[in-house]
């Protein structure tokens, strides 16, 4: 049994943008870097104009202060690359839930307050990943 | 129901993530070349 549908793969921002707004998709995943308009960029026009789709952002880098503004700024799931499998599935299964996927290196500060406040903290059992459960 | 998925990204690797996940494959050499 399949674990979600893929709809369609495109290549750069603005390109998902204007996908996003005619396939209106449960989640998107999206790499950060990208040419024309970053992922983080396309999250923002897209909630502004009103897409109630998901977002899991990905980026080479583990870097707490982008993972935690683009967890602020409202995406559901942060991963880093190179991404395993079982990490991908584990990421879209919580974000198709409606909890939100964090990787460890993030721990909640006051920046991700709202996001956090009232949810229940597990971690993997390899400390990769910590769920954020509602 | 299954969540539908919009794929953006210009990233070999994670096409083979996703590829795995939307075919509910076992992943072939997990863990190699991670971080």
């Amino acid at each position: 049994m399949r674990t979600a549908n893929l709809l369609e793969r495109v290549k750069d921002g603005s390109e998902l943008f204007a996908r996003a707004c005619v396939l209106r998709p449960d989640i998107i995943v999206s790499d950060i870097s990208m040419p024309v308009m970053n992922g983080l960029d396309v999250m923002r026009r897209l909630k502004e104009y009103g897409l109630p789709a998901r977002f899991i952002l990905l980026t080479g880098h583990a870097d707490e202060q982008l993972a935690t503004e683009a967890l602020s700024e409202g995406a559901a799931g942060f991963l880093v690359k190179p991404v395993v499998t079982d990490d991908m599935r584990e990421a879209i299964q919580t974000v198709a839930k409606g909890d939100v996927y964090v990787p460890s290196f993030i721990q909640p500060r006051r920046e991700i307050a709202p996001l956090t406040c009232g949810l229940e903290h597990a971690s993997s059992a390899d400390g990769r990943w910590i769920l954020l459960s509602r | 129901m299954r969540p539908t998925i919009l794929l953006a990204d210009d990233c070999e690797m994670l096409g083979v993530a996703i590829g795995e996940v939307i075919a509910d494959r076992q992943p072939s050499g997990e863990g190699e070349g991670r971080q």
